[in-house]
């Protein structure tokens, strides 16, 4: 968890954050999307920007995230078509993303590609390690289960004992979502000192 | 389906920023003055309705047809994009008032979750054109009726004492929450014994 | 060869669409103008997701620039931005935003004239009806402890002399008191603020040192002393901009009523002490 974390520092890309993380799989699957087209977009842009008309900047970028989307979309459908239905719609809504589209015109487009693709690793991890800690959070207490993939003889999901027969059934649904998001920025408030996060009601 | 089932479908039980958790971003940083809440809800009505069109006419008459269905993600945010735009320049021709009061809030909507969405869900649900246009309207006013109520708890909060490190974002998620708690009191057997 | 043709028919039909909408946006100049001085819209991401609370980047610029907005609510812009919005705005950005109340009058029962002896209920509002209040000062601290008594994290203390204080550890501002202070004496300082001027008095200097030995003369040795630790003597009474991080202990010296005085922990008394 970084100190730029852009889940809960910079509060973007939320709507996959909150929607996927109802198990700890899904969180996996989409936060592993997002890092790979966060990379291969920030490279694209980072060489093609400079050649691209100002007024036409975000259209452009957005179609650029669209085909890698659409790329990682199809190759999902392929050879993980659980994973790919459970991510449903929010698989192509990866490529409105505030948090990659942020990268791209925050960074990517001014910097060499070099630059741009540690940039994207790194806000691409950080918001990976949140999806999952939000989903770690909600699989536990909502359903008193761990689900990863099944390799081998693991069948792909840890039972925790006491909670998986009594769950707090509310953080799996959407207002779960919202609770536990809540809960999290307050402790990353807590925990962060405000020099950075710069977040007031005002 | 009938239109009323889509209609309290889309504005209550799949609440667009409460029940299918689209567009949050923007849903936790307008929310902060019920005025910008106003008009990024008539916007996003609007433009989801168009979009929802548009993107099924595109699928059905040439991506369908074509057998290019997987570039359904690439030309509906085209056309989200292409859309907002549009409509922008239309209006400040047509009506420079409107565009006035409205136009600003055309930039938060091309890259919203709601609209990109609405069109994704009324491909795949299948809807014809007229339902794809009130699915589009409902789903933008229950958006709209999310921001609106969001906007006014956040206006009575700020005169509430709130624990520090919960001031600000935080407590509006949880606010947020619990008003999707409400929501679901709004669900498939509500709707199923209104409109059989 | 099928494959190819599947190539070939997903360019076209992207390029058709691109094209019809393009036709469109091209029409429409862009939104930036070239040249010119670098305006704050300019170096906001261009990210238009409503963080911030403005629809969209231009109109979040656009209130950097009436100075409605505070750049620190673009969270994604990070810091890097954040300071080099500070240069184009000509302000100084101090990451830690948190403010206190403080209450700007030292003038206790034995440094402020009294015009009558008050007996009434003891609520300020109330004092302040008659005649508003019971000093001399119609912009000090009436002393009834209204705050102390709204106050839920108990940061304010009043001590002996009947001189009111806030404790930057405790405060939060929740505004309770604010709300109930009828002589706005109570006013908000960054929680960070290593002194401030404990007067609230806008009359005359002469009149202010007529009634008060603590009070605000409007003589400007701070502002000379210390030029740069953003003193401003305006409508008779010295202030401090905050943003302004210079050295204030000259003026501290240089006060002759010795009104700067520093922002610390209350003087160590009994909670609520009542004189």
């Amino acid at each position: 968890m970084s100190r730029r974390n852009p889940v809960f520092a910079m509060l973007l890309g939320l709507c996959p954050a909150l929607a996927v993380t109802t198990r700890v799989d899904n969180a996996l699957g989409l936060g592993a999307v997002v890092v790979l087209v966060l990379a291969l977009s920030s490279l694209t842009v980072s060489l093609l920007g400079k050649h691209v008309p100002e007024n036409l900047r975000t259209p452009a970028y957005i179609v650029i995230i669209a085909s890698y989307v659409t790329v990682v979309d199809l190759f999902l459908r392929a050879y993980a078509p659980g994973l790919s239905k459970n991510l449903g719609i929010f698989l192509p809504l990866t490529a409105v993303n505030c948090l990659i589209l942020g990268r791209v015109l925050i960074f990517a487009q001014d910097n060499p590609p070099g630059a741009s693709l540690v940039d994207a690793m790194k806000s691409g991890f950080s918001f990976f390690c949140a999806l999952v800690l939000i989903a770690l959070v909600r699989e536990v207490l909502g359903a008193g289960t761990i689900t990863l993939f099944a390799v081998g003889p693991f069948r792909g999901v840890l039972v925790i004992p006491l909670l998986s027969e009594n769950p707090v059934r509310v953080f799996g649904l959407a207002a779960g979502a919202f609770l536990v998001a809540g809960y999290l920025k307050a402790l990353y408030d807590r925990l962060v000192s405000d020099e950075e996060t710069g977040e007031r009601e005002s | 389906m009938s239109y009323v089932g889509i209609i309290v479908t889309f504005v209550f039980v799949q609440n667009f920023a409460l029940n299918r958790l689209l567009g949050i971003c923007p849903f936790i940083g307008v929310s902060r003055s019920p005025g910008t809440s106003l008009g990024l809800g008539v916007v996003i009505t609007v433009v989801s309705a168009l979009s929802a069109l548009a993107a099924r006419t595109v699928y059905h008459q040439a991506l369908l047809p074509l057998g290019l269905t997987y570039l359904e993600t690439v030309s509906f945010v085209l056309i989200a994009v292409a859309l907002v735009r549009l409509l922008g320049e239309t209006v400040r021709r047509a009506s420079p008032g409107l565009h006035a009061v409205f136009g600003g809030f055309l930039p938060l909507v091309t890259t919203n979750c709601v609209v990109l969405g609405i069109a994704l869900v009324v491909v795949r649900d299948g809807y014809g054109a007229a339902e794809s246009i009130v699915a589009g309207l409902a789903a933008g006013a229950g958006y709209f009726l999310a921001l609106g109520l969001m906007a006014a708890l956040r206006d009575s909060l700020r005169k509430e004492w709130v624990p520090k490190p919960f001031r600000g974002v935080s407590i509006t998620f949880i606010s947020a929450g619990l008003m999707s708690l409400a929501f679901m009191a709004f669900d498939r057997a509500l709707l199923k014994n209104l409109f059989g | 060869m099928a494959v190819l043709l599947n190539i070939v028919l997903a360019q076209a039909t992207l390029t058709l669409l691109g094209a019809v909408f393009g036709f469109g946006l091209g029409f429409f100049p862009s939104r930036r103008k070239p040249g010119g001085s670098v305006r704050a819209g300019d170096i906001l991401p261009g990210l238009d997701c409503g963080v911030c609370g403005y629809p969209g980047c231009s109109s979040f610029g656009e209130a950097l620039e009436r100075g409605e907005a505070d750049p620190g609510l673009c969270a994604p812009g990070g810091k890097k931005m954040k300071n080099e919005l500070a240069k184009i705005l000509g302000i100084e950005i101090s990451y830690t935003r948190e403010e206190m109340v403080q209450v700007h009058c030292r003038g206790g029962d034995a440094e402020t004239k009294r015009l009558f002896h008050y007996s009434g209920l003891d609520d300020c509002r109330a004092l302040h009806m008659l005649f508003g209040g019971s000093k001399a000062c119609r912009f000090s601290c009436l002393g009834q402890g209204s705050c102390i008594k709204v106050c839920p994290r108990e940061a304010i203390v009043r001590d002996r002399n009947g001189v009111f204080w806030v404790d930057p550890g405790r405060c939060d501002l929740c505004g309770r008191c604010l709300a109930v202070c009828p002589t706005g004496v109570l006013r908000r300082i960054p929680k960070t603020a290593d002194y401030f001027v404990a007067c609230n008095s806008t009359d005359r200097g002469q009149t202010t040192a007529d009634y008060c030995s603590v009070g605000c003369t409007a003589c400007r040795a701070c502002e000379k002393r210390s030029p740069e630790g953003g003193f401003e003597v305006d409508d008779h009474l010295a202030r401090i901009n905050y943003r302004r991080r210079g050295d204030r202990n000259g003026a501290v010296l240089a006060c002759d009523p010795k009104c700067i005085v520093s922002n610390g922990a209350p003087p160590a008394m009994g909670k609520n002490a009542k004189t």
